[in-house]
């Protein structure tokens, strides 16, 4: 739920283009492990991915009903002596719908496209005792959610299937201090990454509806100049069974907004022209997470403050609770039950802002919004069966404005060790111009195939 | 008598005391409190190579590195991480342990990168599918059972206490899978060779032997080969000491988030 979750963000921000007892004794047992040499050996570990999604229907910008998807991902890691390690993450994919063109190493990553070849992630890390610095691409994460991270704000995403969302290295510095009890972490990111945001022709830019016409701009990304170096530090300690962080972002959103003015095409004919910019913004941000018995109880909270291109100063926070069941029943070992709720609302009014409000465009409803948690119900029921295999179900109630929901139903079953099977349904409702309503023609089912090694 | 042996007999009496009281002298609790002083070390690292064996004789296997530091009032902190298979590598959990047996826990799970405080109402949950419970693997509690002696028995040779364990809370009692557990220890090293697990409804769960018995160093005694079946399901985890060491200076700050998630 969480990679849908954060789907979220993205969306349609660039819509308007388009719109027994005699078992062997120990000793008697091979060991599996001795099976000759591995690439592990040499420090090497990888997986190769096959992801299949089966739409039901048909979208106006997209017909494809199946997309497939291939990853393969090699990883290798060598400690450097006792000071240090080295951890580089490569990947070569490739897809039917169009998601991956092209060769293409960049810094930062601004291509709307995946590279068929890439690095996910390098991290050179050096440590002397309590104290740690990391460079490189890296991925963090941050805050004590499960459906959404409000402190969260480093790493931008690939929503190119907002649905099965990923995480995009950054290329940062990062500094590490810990003891038991307290530990900091400050972090530099020197460019700026936006989010990969869905693909004109695809079923996840959300249809504009006839009437709405306006001119849409390319994005308008910040100069990568000094001035452009987002940082962020957080501050955590446990005290009497409580977990408590102190975060700062001081950066850009990853998805963009839309500043809003009107272009004149001829004498008497103006249109609305929509310019998409990335906010600047501070976002100072707490979380907790605590246990009570058989209950994990959590909670994060940012004020998401505007520096540049932004219409509103938000509050956003999100609290819930993880209750584990340990059934022990041959067909049924353990019930986990998540429920959240997660609420934005604006602090400040930016009067003279030519932002629009991506949540309300006349015309467009919610189809722009780039946030799911303004008012928003999470749940999550999870049944895990034995050890290998887990079926879940999952839900989000966006209660801001008219109702939609998203809900996914997924089963994970491990067949070895080393391959995995996963296949769900993904279910969307809700009017059209409501948040999950406007994919209501996504509802789809998945499968997707992992083999690790 | 030469003076060597009369050296020798005075020293067999002063020591003997030390390492071989009289079963009638102590009670069950006092027994376990000698255990632990006996057996104590400031901290301890093992490599274990764990063997998942089905009902049907299917074997799976898993590589852990666990870490033990003790603290004040025997309250120990403990780090266990998985170095294999592939789909587990690096998960690890942290475990502060608290006198009143709630104890702080995290769990490290690679694939999102992040360390989640979990509750402690796992206890009784296997951990990652072995037949050991998480609350197996943490150290003995002795703040809230109640240890009784039942008597003595011989195993494999050597002369053992029996004690029965049983919750002493409500809490407890809630928490743990288990109605009581009895604890074979040895009374010549006071090293625990077997534990039987009796479920709530005091049917026997499962079976824990220890073999392979090595002193590591002066009264502290390990195994180096431990089974536990569960006698219900009829599965069988058999862990395999492949490396330890102790009292080697491990930090506090090792069992703490950063390094939880390095």
């Amino acid at each position: 739920m969480s990679r849908a979750a954060g789907a979220l963000l993205a969306l349609g921000l660039l819509a308007a283009p388009a719109a027994a007892d005699e078992l062997p004794r120990l000793a008697d047992l091979p060991t599996l492990s001795q099976a000759g040499p591995k690439l592990s050996d040499l420090g090497f570990k990888g997986q190769a991915v096959f992801k299949s999604f089966t739409h039901f229907s048909s979208t106006p910008s997209d017909d494809q009903a199946v997309v497939n998807e291939g990853l393969f991902q090699l990883e290798w890691a060598r400690k450097l002596g006792a000071w240090g390690a080295l951890k580089i993450v490569g990947e070569a994919r490739d897809d039917d719908f169009g998601f991956t063109r092209g060769l293409h190493f960049q810094i930062p990553e601004t291509s709307k496209h995946r590279s068929y070849l890439g690095l996910k992630e390098v991290t050179l890390a050096a440590h002397q005792g309590p104290f740690e610095v990391t460079v490189g691409k890296q991925i963090f994460a941050w805050g004590t959610a499960d459906a959404f991270n409000p402190t969260d704000r480093l790493n931008p995403y690939d929503y190119l299937d907002p649905f099965d969302n990923e995480k995009l290295g950054v290329w940062s510095a990062a500094a590490r201090v810990g003891t038991p009890r307290v530990s900091l972490v400050v972090v530099a990111v020197p460019f700026f990454t936006p989010s990969r945001l869905p693909l004109e022709h695809s079923r996840w830019t959300p249809t504009v509806p006839a009437g709405f016409v306006a001119v849409v701009d390319d994005p308008v990304r910040p100069a990568q100049d000094a001035d452009a170096t987002q940082y962020a530090a957080r501050l955590k300690t446990t005290v009497g069974g409580w977990d408590l962080s102190l975060s700062y972002y001081d950066g850009f959103e990853h998805t963009p907004v839309f500043r809003g003015s009107t272009i004149g095409l001829a004498p008497g004919v103006v249109l609305p022209r929509l310019t998409p910019v990335y906010t600047r913004e501070k976002v100072p941000g707490a979380d907790f997470s605590t246990t009570f018995g058989r209950f994990e109880v959590h909670g994060e909270a940012v004020a998401r403050l505007v520096e540049s291109n932004g219409r509103d100063d938000r509050f956003q926070g999100i609290a819930g609770l993880n209750y584990t069941l340990d059934v022990g029943h041959r067909w049924l070992d353990q019930m986990l039950f998540v429920v959240e709720y997660a609420r934005e609302t604006v602090l400040r009014h930016h009067r003279h802002s030519d932002i629009l409000d991506s949540d309300t465009v006349p015309l467009v409803g919610a189809r722009l919004a780039n946030n799911a948690f303004r008012d928003a119900v999470v749940g999550r029921i999870q049944a895990k069966l034995s050890e290998d295999t887990v079926l879940k179900l999952s839900g989000i109630a966006d209660l801001a404005g008219a109702p939609s929901h998203y809900l996914q139903f997924k089963a994970t079953h491990r067949v070895t060790d080393a391959l995995h099977v996963e296949a769900g349904l993904d279910f969307l409702t809700g009017k059209p111009d409501t948040f999950w309503g406007r994919w209501g023609d996504n509802d789809r089912f998945f499968v997707v195939l992992r083999y690790l090694f | 008598m030469s003076p060597r042996v009369a050296v020798a007999l005075l020293a067999m009496v002063l020591l003997v005391p030390a390492v071989a009281i009289p079963a009638a002298a102590q009670s069950g609790l006092e027994i376990m409190k000698r255990q632990r002083e006996v057996q104590h070390v400031r901290d301890e690292e093992e490599r274990q190579l764990l063997r998942l064996v089905s009902k049907s004789g299917a074997t799976k296997e898993r590589r852990v590195t666990r870490w033990v530091l003790s603290g004040p009032g025997d309250l120990d902190k403990i780090l266990v991480r998985f170095q294999a298979p592939r789909d587990v590598e690096n998960t690890a959990l942290l475990t502060w342990e608290a006198k009143d047996g709630n104890d702080d826990q995290w769990l490290y799970l690679p694939s999102v990168k992040k360390a989640k405080r979990i509750a402690a109402s796992g206890k009784k949950n296997r951990f990652m599918g072995t037949d050991f419970a998480y609350e197996d693997l943490r150290s003995e509690p002795l703040a809230v059972h109640i240890y009784a002696l039942l008597g003595a028995e011989t195993l494999d040779g050597a002369d053992c206490w029996i004690i029965d364990a049983k919750p002493a809370t409500e809490r407890q009692a809630a928490d743990s899978g288990y109605s009581h557990r009895k604890i074979w220890i040895r009374k010549d090293h006071y090293v625990t060779v077997k534990r039987e697990f009796y479920d709530r409804q005091d049917r026997l769960e499962k079976v824990e032997t220890h073999r392979k018995l090595v002193n590591v160093t002066g009264t502290i005694w390990r195994s180096d080969e431990l089974e536990m079946h569960d006698v219900q399901n009829g599965t069988r985890t058999l862990v395999t000491i492949e490396s330890r060491a102790i009292n080697r200076g491990l930090r506090d700050d090792f069992f703490s988030e950063p390094e939880l998630i390095r």
